[in-house]
């Protein structure tokens, strides 16, 4: 894998786009024009490479007044996509301003969809205030930072994503910051040297 | 059915995560056309008939709350370090 670091922006190129990597990619563009975001979890492991897929990419967007959702929600529905949580935009918007998260895809295809929620506690907040721009082929991904992400996942604590930290862990190796790694790790209870 | 036991499981875990290790390290020593074609071959296979998925939208969302409440996954959101809170 060649993976660049341009100042704080993290490059890869000649990279295969797979339908998931499409799907994401479409929303973003759409979400783009209303908000900004930063995507958080599984993907993240995805995007550098390991060999799974997911049901659900996780999102989280600053919060926003009920008219601008209106916009990103008529936009989607226009372009093809649909939520499955059985409400109108103000039951969406709802949902999120309560602090659950609402769930996107393609019409008539539950699989891959997207979750997205407001940012709703310090470590969503941290994530997005310190996102990190992942320009794939041009295109951009913003993304948790490594770190937070690595010692999250180990806090999550289920098999799936101790594997994701690792994998994250092992393939960003020349470039994450260790000792922030463990700075966290050590605030979340989480004992980094035996994950 | 008798659930496997704790030394197979572990044994079992162990194997997993030398497996990621393994293929991280892959994924690190070849150029990225070649991880991310065999990562786009798997993750296209998958997604191959997600149009006939039997389910309907309120099963889908009924089935995973019930996986995350049964899940041991931690739910909320751990401490930041001191540093990085925001101010009381």
């Amino acid at each position: 894998m060649t993976i660049k670091k341009k100042g704080e922006t993290i490059l890869i190129q000649n990279r295969h786009l797979s339908q998931l990597d499409l799907f994401v990619c479409q929303v973003l563009d759409i979400l783009t024009e209303y908000t900004s975001y930063v995507i958080v979890s599984g993907y993240v492991a995805i995007l550098f490479g390991r060999s799974r897929s997911t049901e659900d990419v996780d999102i989280i967007i600053p919060f926003c007044d009920f008219s601008t959702f209106e916009n990103i929600h008529d936009t989607l529905i226009k372009d093809g996509y649909e939520f499955l949580n059985a409400e109108d935009a103000y039951g969406l918007y709802s949902i999120l301003v309560s602090g659950s998260a609402i769930r996107l895809c393609k019409k008539d295809s539950f699989i891959p969809n997207i979750e997205i929620k407001f940012i709703k506690n310090e470590t969503d907040e941290y994530s997005f205030t310190n996102r990190i721009e992942l320009v794939i082929d041009g295109k951009s991904f913003w993304i948790s930072p490594i770190e937070i992400q690595i010692a999250f996942k180990f806090w999550l604590g289920s098999e799936k994503d101790v594997e994701d930290a690792i994998f994250i862990r092992e393939v960003c190796k020349d470039f994450i910051d260790v000792d922030l790694i463990k700075e966290f790790c050590l605030s979340f209870g989480v004992d980094y040297e035996t994950s | 059915m008798k659930p496997p036991d704790p030394e197979f499981r572990e044994r079992n875990r162990k194997e997993r995560l030398w497996f990621v290790k393994k293929q991280a390290e892959w994924v690190r020593s070849v150029p990225n056309e070649v991880w991310s074609e065999q990562q786009c071959n798997l993750i296209n296979a998958l997604y191959a008939h997600n149009d006939q998925f039997p389910l309907t939208k309120e099963q889908y969302l009924d089935m995973i709350e019930t996986a995350r409440a049964l899940s041991r996954r931690r739910k909320g959101s751990p401490p930041l370090p001191k540093r990085f809170r925001r101010p009381e």
